[in-house]
């Protein structure tokens, strides 16, 4: 399948950075990233501090800012950005979700089909005749997302769709989101909300001072299993083995572990660790610093972040077998 | 002033006298022709400095903001160049007529109408042009929206318009040269009375003109409260 989204050598700085936002980027004021590729049916999250360029990355996904150079390319149609304070029209919710429909001309008939459509999407139905500017932030939120629903757009970008809002209203984006990549759209988000990042996410894309970062946690899908009296939880990873984590009431579908905590040995070593696994090494990246990234089949998919010297140790090499330990508190649960 | 003419303004206004309601006429003809001129032109031009970024942006934005207080008198000065027999519209033969007077007054109006709109717009949240153009609205399509949105500003400034060139008397006496039945407007009517020493007219055309004036004050202060903006929590 061909990438919805592909970007190569972009770089892009604000022209005349008189603007505070804009000053945060430091004296080059640039965003660079060599390369990024977005699939259909995927969720991927930018995370990152304030002014380290998710915003402008978006805009520029947009095709509302300009590169200074490299290619941003969309396929299927225009990428739609809902802003992270959207403007709504100073008129109904309805008027406001039918509008790009209205001016496409498209028959009264499909505008209604299709508007009342995205209401219901996002759960705003009850409220299709409120005036949109009087809507809570929450709201506001869920009719821009249906405004931009109406244009069925294959890539759909969200600047912090899930910051600053109640948790009805999070939970209701998020179940839109995941709809639309199961209907084989892509979306691209940034966001804050770090339980709603790794909930949704198919792909966590960190960023600091407008460059890439690699990732730096396993996200594993799957379910809780009922603690019991227990003071310890397990989560069973699907299509993988049970891990221990937390004892946590409540359902549950992701556990994240970050690479750092996870430690690899050549035999299995007694530890106060519970969490112990057999696996063979897949890949060795030997990254640039004094860091390696080991990837690891145990049963699922998870990589470490050891040194290189480690690696040198261990004699760590893509089908050398070895053990995987990782506390049943470094995992999270989400 | 006396006591007689009082009444007898009081009188002009009840029976409504034919030539106090020709003059009124005028008065409201010229100012509303000239305003909606102006708010024709000055709209779409106040949409282009509040969200086009040009060369010398800040300077021209500045130079209309200081035409605001253009002198009546040097507008009337500087169309009766233009349109007088020597001047280089001489041919088209408008001076003194009620065209003329509409010209001087939508030059007037003018940079009050650009500068309140591009005030009022250039205020409007800087997420709405992005949003517009996201949702992939025509250059024209986002114009109309961002004026439906700024609409307050936008009438507010052409009331304000209205205003100026509705209590002026400048370029009406210099354009239009007070001819009766034909471009005596309130203001230049209150002026000649006056000097004639008929005050009754003159009380009558002010009361009239006061009560225009009022008004569109009144409905500028309405609009402004009352803006379904302000509806929001």
């Amino acid at each position: 399948m061909s990438p919805a989204i592909e970007l190569h050598g972009l770089r892009f700085s604000y022209p005349d950075s008189g603007n505070a936002d804009q000053a945060q980027f430091g004296d080059q004021a640039l965003l660079q990233i060599e390369s990024l590729t977005a699939q259909a049916s995927e969720i991927m999250v930018l995370i990152g501090d304030n002014g380290c360029g998710k915003t402008t990355l978006l805009k520029l996904l947009a095709g509302l800012l300009i590169p200074d150079g490299g290619s941003v390319g969309v396929h299927n149609g225009p990428a739609l950005l809902v802003h992270q304070r959207p403007y709504l029209f100073a008129e109904s919710v309805y008027a406001n979700v039918a509008w790009p429909l209205r001016i496409r001309r498209l028959p009264r008939h499909d505008v209604r089909q299709r508007t009342l459509a995205a209401l219901e999407q996002v759960g705003l139905e009850q409220l299709a005749r409120r005036w949109a500017p009087s809507l809570s932030g929450g709201e506001k939120q869920r009719a821009a997302i249906a405004r931009a629903l109406v244009l069925q757009p294959q890539v759909l970008l969200l600047d912090e769709p899930t910051s600053n809002i109640d948790a009805a209203s999070i939970a209701a984006v998020e179940r839109v989101l995941r709809w639309q990549a199961e209907c084989g759209r892509s979306v691209i988000m940034s966001t804050h909300n770090l339980p709603s990042a790794y909930r949704l996410a198919d792909r966590i894309v960190p960023m600091k001072e407008g460059r890439l970062r690699p990732v730096a946690v396993n996200i594993l899908r799957g379910w809780t299993l009922d603690p019991g009296d227990e003071h310890i939880g397990r989560f069973q990873v699907s299509g993988g083995p049970q891990i221990f984590c937390p004892a946590a009431r409540g359902q549950y579908t992701t556990a994240v572990v970050r690479m750092d905590d996870i430690i690899l040995s050549a035999e299995a070593t007694v530890t106060s660790a519970q969490n112990r696994l057999q696996g063979d090494v897949r890949a060795v990246e030997l990254t640039a610093g004094e860091l390696a990234r080991v990837e690891i089949d145990c049963g699922c998919r998870l990589v470490s972040t050891v040194t290189h010297r480690s690696v040198d140790q261990l004699r760590l090499r893509t089908g050398s077998r070895l053990w995987v330990t990782f506390k049943a508190s470094a995992v999270e649960l989400y | 002033m006396n006591l007689a003419s009082l009444i007898e303004a009081l009188r002009l206004l009840v029976v409504w006298d034919r030539e106090l309601a020709a003059i009124t006429f005028n008065s409201l003809h010229f100012a509303i022709a000239s305003t909606l001129i102006a708010a024709l032109i000055g709209t779409p031009i106040g949409v282009l400095f509040a969200f086009r970024e040009f060369p010398a942006k800040r300077s021209v934005v500045a130079a209309t903001h200081t035409l605001m207080g253009l002198p009546t008198v040097v507008v009337g000065l500087l169309v009766f160049s233009l349109l007088s027999r020597s001047g280089p519209l001489g041919g088209l033969g408008l001076m003194f007529t009620p065209t003329a007077v509409i010209i001087g007054q939508a030059v007037l109006a003018l940079p009050i109408v650009v500068s309140l709109v591009y005030g009022g717009l250039a205020r409007l949240d800087p997420e709405l042009a992005e949003t517009l153009q996201t949702l992939g609205a025509t250059r024209l399509q986002r114009s109309v929206k961002i004026v439906r949105e700024g609409r307050i500003a936008v009438v507010s400034a052409i009331l304000t318009a209205f205003g100026r060139v509705v209590g002026e008397v400048g370029t009406a006496m210099m354009l239009g040269g007070n001819i009766r039945w034909y471009t005596r407007t309130i203001t230049t009517a209150i002026a000649l009375e006056t000097q004639k020493g008929a005050f009754a007219l003159s009380v009558a055309l002010g009361i009239v003109l006061m009560t225009v004036a009022f008004g569109v004050n009144f409905g500028l202060n309405y609009l402004i409260r009352f803006r379904p903006g302000n509806r929001t929590i």
